[in-house]
């Protein structure tokens, strides 16, 4: 019995698309599944502060008719609560069977995954942060390969070049707002006392335009980034499917839930529901699992009727607010709403912090007004008067400080369970909020007092590392090109691929390895 | 769907439209003045000539009417302009309904329900549809309801009538449902008589006033009701207190059920109606004016207070909250509300901060958008919003704590 496909691609998030066009361009028979979701709430298209000063209708964006915003009071991320986001992570876990507790549990069954509402953070791996079973030199063409399909910016040389390593594949930095460009002139002032500290401060790399390409334009500061660019300045997966299209060998199945996977002989079976809800059986010569690091472990260990608990990478979180006093009073300003600046922060045992720094203009402000310990009304006459010169910030800490596990019981769902290895996280933010405090002071920005405050586990949405690659694979590892063991001709090639998350953003990296997995199997189906 | 509502600012009429827009219809208010906050259409029954219909009029609901009793209007001009509005309706294929009187009958006593009369057989004859209400009663003391309200705060005696006329009580909330329905029923040329289907006593409807509105004990003097028919008789002028009793006496019993089946309502009983907070929609519509102009620091716009209650259904399914009295007339002392226990407080002010902070009204207080800014002002405003944090501090804790809880945390309402 011959196969429907070359090969199917489940999932058309970042890892998919890119590991599809490789084998695309070299004419196989490709098919990607993803569960077809698409935006239903159209994000505004004049730029933020016009739109909020004339639009009467902004409730249905900023709220939702449905008042999503309101339903989703308690998620761990304004972007859960966004109406015009929504589409992006609806219905996920119950599709997939995955329960998560108390670990926060986020993917997609949009169109273009979770890249439908990211914070385009971007950043190469050393070969100490990625330990890979190959030399990271190997993943340089899919680096570049990627930077330059996604449209890469934040680069010119600064102290952080080498910690991203993409000055070569970026453009320009987008322009920073007022408050970035006085904590940047503080910053090159007392930069040398700063970095002896161990503090470092750069551009944020980013996958947003900051030069129009192809059908995409540049950033225009609208500062609408936390509801969606209507410019598509920001790079979503989603317009990589729609350039897949253009090839006659690329089959696009939107609406496809798939079930369950089988290795039959040498084809693959995937079993999956039609849009129509009836089920249906689909086989390739291959499989790649891009469905996103939680829902594809489930779809691995159920392949595998593997019931041990994996490990599940994720890295601990916090976030702060910075007041500038030398801007209070300032207006509102048009500008870019994702990181403009970010820094890298050492801490004891050698381990790294990196976290950006946002306008606070484009952020609703009754998600910050109900954690202030005040009553309502003066909560938002204080942030009415104080938010304008403020910027808030995050950090990320490294990925092996968790100690979350991922089981699939005997219903086949998966569960997930844990956190972080709590004690040393807990030291560790301490020291971050100190140095951090201090670091910023000297840039004349002062950490508020009470606002340093610790996301969930699993709020960081970087997963990864559940089925690891290994040079030898064992159970529940895949080897150098993402084949599992014990399902041939099965490949992982997203985050749950990876054996290690720093505390980097981990996105590009792992579409990277998607890329070089591509290549790599590619020839050997022509 | 696009529904013209003539008398749109009356008693019954603004209930109408409440409903009517809270099932997502478009409103016209026909009126002889703007209905602030509604979308106005010039409407005079004295002017039965410039009476058109908005184009693309679906649904005809004709409330006004002259309801003074001292004849400000004359039959003929009322009669005439529900003629226009029946020839209209027909032309645009627009439904009529027409809120008629339970005093409607050819030989009525009065102008008024003789009237009526004449305008039920027009809407009748172009298929249109009558709503025949009993003693309306419920929501803002306006109207004839508001006249009896009044009357029962007055007065320390009441009169009981003997023999003692029944009435059928039907809250303006449930009679504004029935109009909605009746709009929407498939039935043509039909009376829909909407009324508690067992009268009660015109002296019980009045004891309910005193004893679950206002709260109130009264003493029932009776009244033979010869003694009123000897005085109207005895009046040389038109007395209209006196000619409203002559109406109620010769009330004729409606058979309601079979209307209120075919309408799909069940009636609120009185004494619930009667409660100033006996409708969670109304109460939560308060509500959700105080707590969103307690964030706002100003007055929201109706469309605000509507979506902040729709949001309170749609997401909590909650009950009212209870706020006190004194916090809905002064929402600034909400305040003294606000504890880390009152969660459901706290999630009515994070969605009213919400849906406040997503109008334009909200992005020019919060984001100060279009407005002065400058040091000064951010030193100034932030001096005073600190300020007033330990004003509120300090009453807070001379203050009882039981005086701090919304009344669902089962405050005593005397201690309020």
């Amino acid at each position: 019995m011959s196969a429907d496909f070359d090969v199917i691609v489940i999932g058309s998030g970042p890892a998919g698309v890119s590991a599809a066009f490789p084998l695309v361009q070299a004419g196989l028979r490709v098919a990607m599944l993803d569960g077809g979701r698409t935006q239903a709430v159209a994000p505004p298209r004049a730029d933020f502060l016009t739109a909020r000063a004339t639009d009467p209708h902004q409730w249905a964006w900023m709220i939702g008719r449905d008042f999503h915003a309101l339903r989703a009071m308690d998620a761990v991320s304004p972007k859960l609560r966004v109406p015009t986001q929504a589409f992006a992570f609806e219905g996920f876990q119950l599709a997939n069977r995955i329960a998560a507790t108390p670990f926060v549990a986020v993917g997609s069954l949009a169109t273009g995954g979770l890249s439908n509402a990211w914070g385009c953070g971007v950043a190469r791996f050393s070969d100490a942060e990625a330990r890979m079973p190959f030399p990271v030199a190997d993943l340089g063409p899919s680096y570049r390969e990627v930077a330059r399909r996604m449209g890469l910016s934040g680069g010119g040389g600064d102290d952080l070049s080498d910690y991203f390593g993409l000055d070569e594949d970026c453009d320009p930095p987008v322009p920073m707002d007022r408050a970035h460009e006085a904590m940047w002139r503080r910053y090159t002032k007392a930069r040398t006392s700063l970095c002896k500290g161990g503090f470092r401060l750069g551009r944020s790399r980013v996958a947003v335009l900051s030069r129009p390409r192809e059908d995409r334009q540049a950033c225009d500061l609208a500062g609408n980034c936390l509801f969606g660019c209507s410019r598509q300045a920001m790079y979503s997966a989603s317009a990589d499917v729609e350039r897949l299209r253009a090839f006659p060998n690329f089959h696009w199945l939107p609406g496809h839930l798939v079930d369950s996977i089988v290795v039959d002989g040498e084809r693959t079976v995937v079993q999956l529901r039609e849009p129509s809800g009836t089920c249906a059986r689909l086989a390739a010569r291959r499989l790649f699992v891009a469905a996103g690091t939680l829902a594809s472990t489930r779809l691995v260990l159920q392949a595998l009727q593997r019931r041990e608990p994996v490990p599940l990478l994720s890295c601990p979180t916090a976030a702060f607010l910075l007041w500038l006093p030398g801007l209070l009073g300032q207006p509102r300003e048009r500008g870019f709403g994702l990181g403009q600046l970010s820094y890298a922060l050492q801490l004891t045992g050698g381990r790294t912090a990196f976290g950006s720094t946002f306008a606070t203009t484009g952020i609703p402000m009754w998600e910050l007004a109900r954690h202030l310990p005040l009553g309502r009304s003066t909560a938002l006459q204080v942030l009415r008067d104080l938010l304008g010169s403020c910027v808030v910030g995050n950090l990320f800490l490294p990925g092996e400080l968790s100690d979350a596990r991922a089981r699939l019981d005997d219903r086949d769902t998966l569960r997930i369970e844990g956190g972080w290895r709590q004690a040393d996280v807990e030291d560790l933010l301490r020291e971050a909020r100190r140095k951090l405090a201090g670091a910023y002071r000297k840039m004349n920005a002062w950490m508020l007092p009470g606002s340093f405050t610790p996301g969930r586990p699993g709020s960081d949405i970087h997963y990864a590392g559940t089925l690891p690659m290994a040079a030898d694979p064992g159970a529940g590892q895949t080897s150098v090109q993402g084949e599992v063991r014990g399902l041939r001709h099965v490949h992982v090639v997203d985050g749950a691929c990876l054996p290690a998350l720093p505390e980097k953003s981990h996105t590009l990296t792992l579409m990277a390895n998607a890329d070089r997995i591509g290549r790599l199997i590619a020839p050997t189906l022509i | 769907m696009k529904v013209m509502v003539t008398g749109a600012g009356g008693y019954i009429g603004r209930r109408v439209v409440a409903a009517l827009e809270a099932r997502g219809d478009d409103v016209i208010a026909a009126a002889r003045r703007p209905v602030a906050g509604w979308s106005w259409y010039p409407f005079d029954l004295g002017r039965p000539s410039d009476i058109t219909l908005p184009a693309g009029t679906q649904l005809v609901i004709h409330l006004a009417a002259d309801t003074s009793g001292r004849g400000m209007l004359s039959p003929a001009s009322e009669i005439a302009s529900a003629q226009a509005l029946a020839d209209q309706s027909k032309a645009a294929d627009a439904r009529l309904v027409f809120v008629s009187s339970q005093t409607a009958r050819e030989d009525a006593p009065t102008d008024y329900g003789r009237t009526k009369w004449r305008i039920e057989r027009i809407v009748l004859e172009g298929a249109g549809v009558v709503v025949r209400p009993g003693q309306v009663y419920g929501g803002a003391a306006t109207g004839l309801f508001g006249t009896l309200v009044g009357l029962v705060r007055r007065l320390p005696l009441l009169p009981a009538l003997l023999p003692a006329p029944s009435v059928q009580p039907v809250h303006v909330d449930d009679l504004a449902q029935a109009i909605v329905a009746a709009g929407a029923a498939m039935a043509g040329a039909t009376v829909f008589q909407v009324g508690e289907p067992e009268p009660v006593s015109f002296t019980e409807f009045l004891r309910a006033i005193a004893q679950h509105r206002l709260r109130r004990w009264r003493l029932f003097v009776p009244v033979p009701v010869v003694l009123i028919e000897l005085a109207r008789r005895a009046s040389f002028h038109r007395v209209d207190a006196l000619e409203r009793l002559g109406s109620l006496l010769a009330l004729q019993p409606m058979d309601t059920r079979a209307s209120l089946d075919m309408l799909g309502l069940c009636l609120r009983p009185l004494a619930e109606g009667m409660q100033r907070t006996h409708r969670p929609r109304r109460t939560l519509l308060a509500e959700s004016r105080a707590v969103l102009r307690y964030v706002l620091g100003t007055s929201p716009r109706r469309d605000l207070v509507m979506r902040h209650a729709r949001a309170v259904e749609a997401v909590r399914e909650a009950e009212p909250l209870g706020l006190p009295d004194w916090a809905l007339r002064r929402p600034a002392w909400l305040r003294l509300l606000e504890s880390p226990s009152d969660l459901e407080l706290a999630w009515r002010l994070d969605s009213a901060t919400a849906l406040a902070e997503a109008t334009p009204q909200g992005a020019a207080l919060f984001l100060r958008v279009g407005q002065p800014t400058g040091p000064a002002r951010a030193v100034l405003g932030l001096s005073s919003a600190v300020l007033t944090e330990v004003f509120w501090l300090c009453v807070r804790t001379v203050l009882p704590r039981s005086a701090r809880q919304t009344r669902n945390a089962r405050t005593p309402r005397g201690r309020l």
